[in-house]
């Protein structure tokens, strides 16, 4: 084929006036950044030469420390922590909903852009040369609105954002890039409180994403909890929330200890000391694996039905690679050998592998690169159409970027605007997926229904964000949307969306059935409506007689929904009118004719 | 692929290539086709697929956004449309059943969406297999009963090969109308029975 031999056009061949991009690691419970220059890759460090940054935020009075400034200034009160902030940006982006103090109400993005802003400063005394270009990964999971919302907090802070990428796709860059492997990978990430699993094929330089699932609000933090719980339930009796602030927060930090020491001993001794009349506990092993249990049976679960879903077998996976910092327990580990026989990697720090690819793709997103990288969006995308149906117009696991068009028409005779919801979800009923935005295109001519022409269409980027714009194809009238982060979210939402579309698909089936024959038959009456003064004239007596019966019955049986006898009575009335319209079509032509001079036939 | 003659956007020499002026390497903007023509591929049901996996990522490898951060704003846009239109044609290509859909489409202007399906027989047929996948009571059955559906595909798309190769494209799409079905019985199948 010639036009492979064109080169592209933009790759340098010249190496050596590297331009440097970050690549950031923004993670529910520590930051990363790293930079790949000269062929290798440099962490930043903070002011305690530490390469993980807490993603912890803190006030006191009017200043504000982040990260190690914080956890290592015993001044700072433990209740005042800002933790996790990265699980709000998938709820209320931009609600003020952090309460500082009386003066100072913030909103989760505000949060981040704090952190963002630290992570800038230390990116410039670290590197000694200005560099504002950046690759920041997200989960795989993450929704449209999460996806804006980082980009917004880091360009709020003077980054410029070159790509997000999926964390789960970066981890399998990283690795594939320095051992060189090739196949077909699961990528296995598991941080402090977002779970994702993608499915990824590699082969020379090549890195497709094939399908991916995950949860948001599931990680680390939430063994934590339940070990927090356990302790409460089985060693102190008491009710966990029973405890002040303050003492949930010290147990949780405590819980979290006892979880990194598991790999050590087989039981290990924690000091408590905010807890009246016990100083010291002894927490098992068996504690520990009993209240991780539930979070990696989900994660099991869900790896399963990805891998279901990719018509792929086990034997031809290639390998499980381990990333996120939750991946180091053991018994995790241990689980997971247990329920795909397929061999494990986690030779590159889980920690930091994340970030390590999101340098490399922005050093090769700068300077050029042999490697290609194709990933997918998470959830399916649509809009909601008459009935409250959500239809799908990009599906999941769809390889990015995309554009589609679907086609969309009136149902009411004359209508001329029409109200678009975009919809983020699986199921087939609206209200249970989420609303990202709607918008109203209006000026359609009027029109009898199912006439008009309405494109709607849908681009998502390579970013993961959705564009979309929406013409009539009549008037050309065109309307182009931006989503924005501006409707509330629902985490738990997001979270159980899949989950419960493969539960209730079921019943969704069912639901949709009714809900088309209704739409269906309240079509069939407006056309029937529409054409009611021609039925007078054109119909005998009888024939009147038998199509407004039957015209009766139909409103009678769309009111109580019973979709059989719904489309029994269409059938029944296009059978009936197949005369009439047979008349019609003889007539039409006939007055067509009518008052035309001879010549123009 | 191929087009008629038209001119550079970038430097206004008439451009053969589809992707990229012949002149000044620049990217082209976009122009309509179908997704056999995008991959250069005759009007054919059987094609090789793993060509078309290696010309697919060939060709992202030079169009993809990721390659064109540098580049302006008309590079950058054009880069983002032929990337989704291969994304979107390959995805449509590799898989059978949308694939001989396509060719009806530019063949014979058949388009299953427009059309009602009056074949008796087929409804028949797939009522059956409805009230079979609604009454799995098993897991044993319903393994059982996935294997015959991805049976009775397979067979189908043997049969639909067979069928454009005689040019008897009729036949072909009532084929296709029954792989359909059969797809979203699959489909349907897999939604529900996969424990999450």
């Amino acid at each position: 084929m010639s036009l492979m031999q064109i080169t592209e056009p933009n790759k340098k061949t010249n190496h050596v006036d590297d331009h440097t991009a970050i690549g950031i690691d923004f993670g529910t419970t520590n930051c990363v950044c790293t930079f790949f220059k000269n062929g290798v890759y440099n962490i930043i460090t903070d002011e305690y030469k530490k390469k993980l940054i807490p993603s912890v935020v803190a006030f006191r009075g009017d200043n504000f420390f982040v990260g190690n400034q914080v956890l290592l200034n015993k001044d700072i009160p433990k209740e005042n922590y800002i933790f996790s902030i990265k699980r709000h940006l998938t709820r209320d982006q931009s609600k003020k909903i952090i309460k500082i103090s009386n003066d100072i109400i913030l909103s989760p993005l505000e949060v981040s852009s704090i952190i963002f802003e630290y992570i800038k400063k230390l990116i410039n005394e670290d590197l000694k040369e200005k560099t504002n270009k950046c690759v920041i990964t997200v989960p795989a999971y993450f929704d449209e609105l999460s996806r804006v919302a980082v980009k917004k907090a880091a360009i709020n802070t003077g980054f410029d954002v070159l790509r997000l990428i999926n964390e789960p796709t970066a981890a399998a860059l990283a690795y594939g890039l320095e051992k060189k492997v090739k196949g077909n990978y699961f990528v296995y990430d598991l941080g402090g409180g977002t779970f994702d699993i993608s499915l990824l094929k590699l082969s020379d330089g090549i890195f497709k994403v094939l399908r991916t699932g995950g949860n948001v609000n599931l990680g680390g933090d939430d063994i934590d909890l339940a070990i927090a719980k356990n302790i409460c339930k089985k060693l102190l009796n008491t009710e966990f929330e029973q405890l002040t602030s303050k003492q949930k927060a010290e147990l949780i930090m405590s819980s979290k200890k006892s979880k990194e020491n598991y790999n050590n001993d087989h039981s290990s001794n924690l000091k408590i000391d905010f807890f009246e009349n016990v100083n010291e506990i002894q927490v098992s092993n068996e504690l520990i694996e009993e209240s991780a249990n539930d979070i990696i049976d989900t994660t099991i679960r869900i790896s399963k039905s990805v891998l279901n879903e990719s018509e792929l077998n086990l034997s031809k996976i290639d390998g499980f690679i381990l990333v996120g910092g939750s991946t180091k327990l053991d018994y995790l580990k241990k689980r997971l050998k247990e329920s795909f026989e397929v061999k494990f990697f986690s030779d590159i720090n889980p920690e930091i592998i994340v970030a390590q690819g999101a340098a490399s793709h922005a050093h090769a997103l700068l300077n050029g690169s042999e490697n290609l990288l194709l990933d997918v969006t998470p959830l399916s995308l649509g809009i909601e159409t008459a009935g409250g149906l959500m239809e799908k117009i990009i599906d999941r696991n769809s390889t990015i970027p995309i554009t589609k068009e679907q086609e969309f028409t009136t149902f009411e005779n004359g209508q001329t605007a029409i109200k678009i919801n975009i919809l983020q979800g699986e199921r087939e009923i609206c209200k249970y997926n989420r609303s990202l935005g709607e918008f109203v295109l209006s000026g359609i001519e009027p029109k009898p229904a199912g006439i008009p022409r309405i494109k709607v269409r849908f681009s998502v980027d390579s970013d993961g964000i959705l564009d979309v714009s929406a013409y009539d194809e009549n008037s050309g009238k065109k309307h182009i949307i931006e989503v924005q982060p501006v409707k509330q979210l629902n985490s738990n939402e997001v979270i159980e969306m899949i989950k419960d579309s493969v539960n209730n698909s079921k019943m969704d089936l069912e639901e949709r059935s009714v809900l088309e024959a209704v739409i269906e038959g309240q079509r069939c009456l407006n056309e029937l409506n529409y054409l009611n003064d021609e039925i007078i004239t054109l119909c005998s007596k009888e024939e009147q007689k038998k199509i407004f019966v039957a015209i009766g019955d139909l409103k009678l049986k769309i009111k109580e929904k019973k979709k059989y006898e719904i489309k029994k009575l269409i059938d029944k009335l296009n059978l009936l009118t197949q005369n009439f319209a047979q008349k019609r079509i003889e007539n039409s032509i006939g007055s067509g004719l009518v008052g035309q001079d001879l010549d123009n036939l | 692929m191929k087009k008629n003659s038209i001119s550079c956007w970038n430097c206004g020499n008439n451009v053969k290539n589809f992707f990229f002026c012949e002149h000044c390497k620049k990217i082209q903007k976009p122009i309509e086709h179908d997704p056999f023509q995008l991959f250069s591929l005759p009007y054919e049901f059987n094609i090789d697929i793993e060509k078309l996996e290696a010309d697919f990522f060939n060709l992202q490898h030079k169009l993809h956004p990721d390659k064109f951060i540098n580049a302006n704003e008309n590079e950058k846009l054009f880069s983002g449309i032929h990337s989704g239109n291969l994304n979107q044609s390959y995805h449509l290509l590799v898989d059978p059943i949308s694939r001989a859909g396509i060719l009806l489409k530019i063949l014979i202007n058949y388009d299953l969406k427009e059309k009602t399906v009056n074949d008796k027989i087929l409804l028949f047929e797939i009522m059956e297999l409805e009230e079979e996948k609604e009454n799995l009571q098993q897991k044993k059955d319903a393994l059982i009963f996935y294997k015959k559906i991805m049976g009775l595909i397979d067979d189908e798309i043997k049969t639909i090969n067979n069928k454009f190769k005689e040019e008897n494209y009729l036949e072909a799409a009532k084929i296709h109308t029954k792989l359909t079905y059969l797809k979203k019985i699959k489909n349907d199948f897999k939604k529900v029975e996969i424990e999450l």
